[in-house]
């Protein structure tokens, strides 16, 4: 046996593609018919997707923009939440934020307007990380003095961010009237589930009022009448007595000790300093009795500064919570509901639930006008590749005279569909580009009023590089079982038929 | 170079089939041997067998190629794809109208054969030389269909003589032609093997000019009514 015979030809799989690249090109009717075929079948499955992705993503957006559907509201006048059940939520990864607040009775606050009018308004606790703030990139409030209006509140009384926002208290059946000017430190667009006057506070601010409403007398509020003022005990009175009285005992972990003396350099400053049991000493600025504070005294070594920390509270009545995602919500819901404090939830299940059934039904229809689509659109490709070798039987076997195997042929036959499916691929790219161009201009139009609404990104067709990526491997995928098909039919082809045939 | 003995190739349905037999043949390197017999007698099928795409039956074939004697029987029944090696590198067709890929010009088409045993094979001078002999310089960047029957043919025997094989198949190179044409190309295709020292086996109608260009006559012969064509 020669050397030459079992030495394997030289012949290069690139000067098989440029033989593959230069017949295609001289056949470029058959060439073109192919390339239809291909980007026929492609294009509207690709637009098909598209449309889905872009409706669906669309939806999920408009819910995601809008907070408040990743909110799991608790109904009920309250329940019995301690401190730990909200450090284990804190922990679940499921949940974004998490703020207690306080009985649906006592959160509410009055606000007076330039006319003398007040008008009830929803009192709503805040910190940083709520989703709310986040998503109209606002701080929270830095302090108690600091709140956050709703649109709808700063619309119908005519308040401006950097404004002041009088708020009224009333109890004992409005018998007993306090004050505060706060700052408004911005106003938060309209939301879906926050079309109302509502005022954003941190949660001590809350808890101020709700301690106010329950008979306390809070530094923050200023006495509306002269005669409620006078009715204040004088400094010289036992604090001690007194303070046990207005507080409840459970609202402290460790209990009231001793209520120190009070200072009246500025009403709005009042600060009582209240010894916590086992914590000799540590003060936290609290209630005000309304008794005179010894500024002296404070500024001691006998008494340290005070620190500001949050009141503490044994439970808490309610929460409210984030989900971080929107498939997250229903799970949620769903274990508050059953687990043993047996909570009555509202969320938005039910808007999510839609979504995700239409994305199944446009999931299925894809399904059945791709496999409509693939099967006819193979046939057809199929049909007309073996047509074209069919017209190439002589350039097939003067191929195989001339030496080139049936493995080269195959390679031959691959290059070729590759180059057709490759080509055809930037015509559809460009198809479903002009096609998304369309459907955003027809989307917008259609859409503009959610635009209105602060949702920046309105799509109805939306296809991710990597969605043209997997559809051209799709498609290769598809074009290479017709060319093991075409190959086969193509191996058949004897070389003698070019000695016969001419 | 060839030697054949007792082959029998059958080709065609149970009730409707041919033989050719090839009792004894010897073809010696450098001879040149005009296959001549009527349309139907099975030249082209005993062509087919030589240039290694249609398997012998029975019988003995063996090609001496590279001073090697290769038992072409054999490598059908063990490795039948090295058959395309060696047809790609030791064998070259002159068909009847060329048979020169459409989508290649003819200077492309020309240069296959050696690009396809060696890779980095170009437009040497020695095909400069071939092309001027056979006057087809001037139709090198021209495709297949914007060339004349007989300048098809011309490119084809370019092709087939660029790698320099050392056995080259003819299948009635010049019926396509006008008869003055026809012994013109036929001439060039002569001499040119002959200066070139190839072996050459040729299927002809053209009898008179085997002898004018000093051809061995294997002439086919039918038997038992036709069903058989005897070479000899």
């Amino acid at each position: 046996m020669p050397a030459s015979v079992n030495r394997k030809a030289g012949t290069s799989n690139k000067l098989i593609g440029v033989l593959a690249a230069k017949d295609l090109w001289h056949d470029w009717r058959t060439t073109g018919v192919l390339l239809c075929v291909v980007v026929s079948i492609v294009t509207p499955l690709l637009i098909l997707l598209g449309l889905k992705q872009g409706v669906i993503n669309t939806q999920r957006q408009l819910l995601l923009n809008d907070p408040c559907n990743l909110e799991i509201k608790m109904q009920g006048n309250g329940y019995n939440l301690p401190p730990s059940w909200f450090e284990d939520k804190t922990k679940d990864p499921r949940i974004q934020f998490i703020i207690p607040i306080t009985r649906f009775l006592t959160n509410d606050i009055s606000i007076r307007d330039s006319q003398n009018n007040t008008e009830s308004v929803d009192l709503i606790a805040t910190a940083e990380g709520d989703p709310l703030l986040k998503m109209a990139r606002l701080e929270a409030p830095a302090d108690d003095q600091e709140v956050i209006i709703t649109h709808s509140l700063a619309q119908r009384l005519h308040l401006q961010a950097n404004g002041k926002l009088n708020t009224v208290l009333s109890r004992d059946h409005g018998k007993e009237q306090a004050s505060a000017t706060l700052k408004i430190k911005a106003i938060l667009p309209e939301y879906g589930c926050l079309q109302r006057s509502a005022v954003l506070t941190r949660l001590s601010f809350l808890l101020a009022v709700e301690d106010y409403k329950q008979g306390l007398n809070i530094a923050l509020f200023r006495p509306q009448d002269k005669e409620a003022e006078s009715k204040v005990p004088a400094a010289e009175e036992n604090p001690e007595k007194r303070v046990p009285s207005m507080l409840r005992r459970d609202q402290y972990e460790d209990g009231l000790l001793s209520c120190q003396k009070t200072f009246t350099p500025n009403f709005s400053e009042y600060r009582v300093f209240i010894d916590y049991q086992g914590e000799h000493h540590k003060q936290m600025p609290f209630y005000d009795p309304m008794r005179p504070f010894d500024g002296d005294k404070m500024e001691s070594a006998d008494t340290p500064k005070p620190e500001p920390v949050v009141n503490k509270r044994a439970s808490y009545a309610r929460a409210r919570i984030f989900a971080k995602t929107l498939d997250d919500v229903p799970q949620l819901a769903d274990e508050l509901r059953s687990g043993k404090e047996g909570m009555e939830i509202i969320s938005k299940v039910y808007e999510i639930e839609k979504i995700r059934q239409l994305d199944r039904f446009l999931n299925i229809l894809l399904m059945v006008v791709s496999l409509i689509g693939m099967v006819g659109g193979g046939f057809a490709l199929g049909g007309n590749f073996l047509l074209s070798i069919d017209g190439k039987r002589g350039q097939i076997a003067q191929m195989r005279l001339l030496g080139l195997s049936k493995q080269h042929i195959g390679i031959f036959l691959g290059i070729q569909g590759t180059l057709i499916t490759s080509c055809a691929f930037i015509v559809i790219t460009i198809l479903a580009l002009i096609s998304q161009w369309i459907a955003e201009q027809y989307g917008k139009e259609i859409l503009g009023a959610m635009i209105e609404t602060g949702i920046t990104e309105i799509r109805i067709f939306h296809l991710a590089g990597f969605d043209y990526l997997l559809a051209y491997l799709v498609t290769l995928m598809f074009t290479g079982l017709v060319i093991v098909v075409a190959t086969r039919q193509a191996n058949k082809i004897h070389p003698g038929e070019q000695l016969r045939e001419l | 170079m060839i030697e054949i003995d007792e082959l029998y190739c059958t080709r065609g349905n149970s009730g409707q089939t041919f033989t050719i037999h090839v009792p004894h043949l010897r073809i010696n390197a450098g001879e040149l041997v005009a296959v001549t017999g009527v349309s139907g007698s099975g030249k082209s099928t005993l062509l087919e067998i030589l240039g290694l795409i249609l398997p012998p039956q029975t019988g003995v074939m063996r090609l001496n190629l590279a001073q090697t004697n290769i038992d072409i029987t054999r490598l059908w029944l063990d490795d039948p794809a090295k058959l395309d090696t060696l047809r790609m590198r030791h064998l070259g067709f002159v068909l009847q109208t060329g048979g020169l890929l459409p989508f290649l010009s003819a200077k492309d088409n020309i240069l296959l054969p050696k690009q396809l045993i060696e890779q980095d094979a170009t437009w040497s001078q020695d095909l400069q030389n071939l092309a001027d002999i056979l006057e087809i310089r001037d139709l090198l960047e021209k495709k297949p269909r914007q060339l004349s029957i007989g300048e098809r043919q011309r490119v084809a025997i370019a092709r087939a003589l660029a790698h320099s094989p050392p056995l080259l198949l003819a299948d009635e190179p010049t019926s396509a032609l006008d008869p003055m044409r026809a012994e013109e190309v036929m001439r060039l295709f002569v001499d040119l093997i002959r200066s070139q020292q190839r072996t050459a086996i040729i299927v002809t109608h053209d009898y008179p000019w085997i002898g004018r260009l000093d051809m061995r006559e294997v002439r086919a012969t039918l038997e038992t009514g036709g069903k058989i064509a005897c070479f000899r």
